[in-house]
């Protein structure tokens, strides 16, 4: 079969192969992707998934035509499910003629396999089992060339895909009043101090689970009694117990002692390093002139809820997995970086939770 | 360097075209190309809104009625490389412009020096509004999840087909023969455009060839706006496909936004950028359909059906 007939049926089925080597070259496509794209294609265009659409031209656009597209996917599974079968025969009698595979093979026949799988085809889940474990083998090595999509691949376009740009606050606390400048300056003052704890947190906190791979390691280092680092010994201060203040006002009054110390930050480093915290969120949803109970009736979440986040009122908070859906969302919502507000709540929340664990 | 003109229409009102035009403009003009966005709908322009830019002193109004160049209607914005012409109050239908003035427009339009021209065609489905959409290279559709888009979706597209067939049998003599066929419709038994079609490539083998080949190679580009489920992303695909089967055509899906619930109040409370430089769905939504529009890349119903 030509190149060129295969590519139209890739194309029909959305496969996305590479057909640019030279004509002989085969095909780098598996049985399971062909079977799955022609069940999910299949699934949308039946009636009830077309109705919205073909209401309109009722009268004009008949069943048969209906049928045409199904029709014409099908065409295109069963040639490419037939390309890759007998591929795959070729090539273990190859492996078979070179001596790859024991004798054991000899007993295989390949007409067989080939009619149980085409058989098989649109039912079974288990297509690329051709009998004999050798084989089996054999096939899977190759599966795992073609197949691997890395999981994180489908995350970039969250964060790859738009140039880095002023986070939403950015512009508008300059523009603000007097006291609106003191609080941006006090913000900006207190990232730039923020800037050395990063070699405690990833420095690009893109994958969570080697941040909490690495949270898990500090743990264990404060739990044997390493030697403090800068920060811990900064949350000693806050730590300092009275018990009248809520988080919310001590961390107000940590910013405050920051702000004194330091100085303002480029704003470079500023959009890079700028920390999504519970007023961040809030001051980003009054900007957009959005009430709590707008907010609440939007994403679902309760109004206690949002406002235990806006105040990052730790203790009032639910669990971990589910707080972060939360931030997301809340953050999704008002387009600021949902990975970067989730993460740096959690960040500032575990560290709540750890300083509880060593209270008690 | 001749410019590329992307129409941006549908037929419907309120799909989404203006903020489409704009938006996409605004990208394009971000990523360093130089784009000229012109404004040609209905009932009071709506670009500059999105824009953030009063209303400009001129508009397309002198260009038809006081012979102002083009170029010094062409205005320029706060994004380097973005440039705008506001429409007119009344659109391109209503305004009473005769055909030699629509010529010259076009002429003036292709001439414009610039990367990417984006025209918005606001509603409507008028003569002025189909031509203009016929003459851009990049013929884009703006629809909704919703049957009354579709339906008139649908509509739109019959004209425009209905307007390319009278203009491809006016080059080989048979400037009327659609037109009559179709006035003749009730006694030759001719339906709907699919039986037009059939009628006027059973005219000859050259035509039936010439029809063909012009329908296959004639691309819509299909953008589906305000979608709130998986299941509308894919409406696309059958939206497409239904296009494709149904009129002949080669309709290709670029792409989707999803609905934003506070969608006009970014709008309204933030700089005329905000939603083009933000890291939401809707600045990423955007750059997507960019991307693909630049690539001719459809979008996969697999990308979406393993979320």
């Amino acid at each position: 079969m030509d190149k060129e007939t295969l590519k139209k049926y890739l194309e029909i089925l959305e496969l996305d192969v590479d057909t640019s080597g030279d004509e002989e070259e085969e095909l780098s496509l598996s049985l399971s992707d062909i079977k799955e794209a022609y069940q999910r294609l299949k699934a949308l265009y039946t009636s009830e998934a077309m109705s919205m659409v073909t209401e309109p031209i009722e009268e004009e656009f008949s069943r048969e035509d209906q049928e045409e597209i199904l029709n014409q996917l099908e065409e295109a599974y069963n040639t490419l499910l037939h390309y890759a079968v007998e591929r795959d025969r070729a090539e273990k009698e190859a492996f078979k003629k070179a001596g790859i595979i024991e004798d054991t093979v000899a007993e295989y026949i390949p007409g067989e396999s080939r009619e149980e799988v085409e058989e098989e085809g649109a039912e079974s889940e288990e297509m690329e089992v051709l009998e004999l474990p050798e084989v089996e083998e054999l096939l899977e090595s190759q599966e795992l060339i073609e197949l691997p999509e890395v999981p994180d691949i489908p995350e970039l376009p969250e964060t790859g895909m738009v140039p880095e740009a002023p986070e939403a606050l950015g512009e508008p606390e300059e523009v603000e009043g007097p006291q609106e400048e003191k609080e941006a300056e006090a913000m900006a003052a207190e990232d730039a101090a923020e800037i050395p704890e990063a070699p405690e947190e990833p420095e690009e906190p893109e994958k969570s689970e080697e941040a909490e791979e690495r949270e898990e390691l500090e743990e264990a280092e404060i739990a044997e009694g390493v030697t403090p680092t800068e920060e811990e010994l900064e949350d000693k201060s806050l730590k300092e117990p009275e018990p009248d203040k809520t988080v919310f006002e001590e961390v107000e009054e940590f910013e405050d002692r920051k702000a004194a110390a330091s100085t303002p930050d480029p704003g470079d480093v500023l959009k890079e390093s700028k920390t999504i915290k519970g007023r961040t969120l809030r001051r980003a949803r009054e900007k957009l002139e959005i009430g709590i109970h707008e907010m609440a009736v939007s994403t679902g979440i309760s109004y206690k809820d949002l406002v235990n986040i806006e105040k990052e009122r730790y203790s009032k908070l639910p669990e971990s997995g589910y707080l972060r859906w939360l931030i997301t969302t809340y953050a999704k919502t008002l387009s600021l970086d949902p990975k970067k507000a989730a993460d740096d709540y959690m960040a500032r929340y575990r560290k709540w939770q750890r300083e509880q664990g060593s209270d008690s | 360097m001749k410019s590329e003109i992307w129409a941006i229409g549908g037929g419907k009102g309120g799909t989404g075209k203006s903020f489409l035009t704009s938006s996409m403009g605004m990208k394009l003009a971000l990523e360093g190309k130089r784009v000229t966005l012109i404004d040609g709908d209905l009932g009071g322009a709506n670009l500059h809104t999105f824009l953030k830019i009063k209303k400009p002193r001129y508009s397309l109004t002198d260009f038809f009625e006081r012979k102002i160049p083009l170029s010094d209607i062409i205005k320029g914005t706060e994004i380097p490389n973005l440039r705008f012409v506001t429409g007119d109050i009344r659109s391109l239908d209503t305004i009473g412009i005769n055909y030699a003035q629509k010529l010259k427009l076009y002429r003036h339009i292709k001439n414009i020096s610039a990367d990417y021209v984006l025209i918005d065609l606001g509603a409507g489905s008028g003569h002025n509004t189909i031509d203009t959409f016929l003459v851009a290279e990049k013929m884009i559709a703006v629809t909704l999840p919703e049957v009354t888009a579709i339906e008139n979706l649908y509509l739109f597209i019959k004209k425009v087909l209905f307007r390319k067939l009278n203009m491809l049998l006016g080059e080989h003599g048979l400037k009327n023969a659609a037109k009559n066929a179709w006035k003749e419709r009730n006694t030759k038994d001719i339906k709907n455009i699919r039986e037009l079609i059939q009628h006027i490539k059973d005219i000859s083998p050259e035509i039936s060839a010439i029809v063909d080949k012009t329908l296959g190679d004639f691309k819509l580009y299909l953008i589906m706006n305000q979608v709130k489920k998986d299941q509308h992303i894919e409406t696309g695909f059958s939206t497409k496909s239904v296009i494709n089967k149904y009129f002949g055509i080669d309709c290709r899906y670029m792409g989707y936004i999803r609905y934003n619930e506070f969608f006009w109040k970014f709008v309204k409370q933030s700089e005329a950028f905000r939603p083009i430089t933000s890291t939401g769905s809707t600045s990423q939504e955007v750059g997507v359909i960019v991307q693909n529009l630049l690539e001719d890349k459809q979008v996969k119903l697999s990308e979406i059906s393993n979320g």
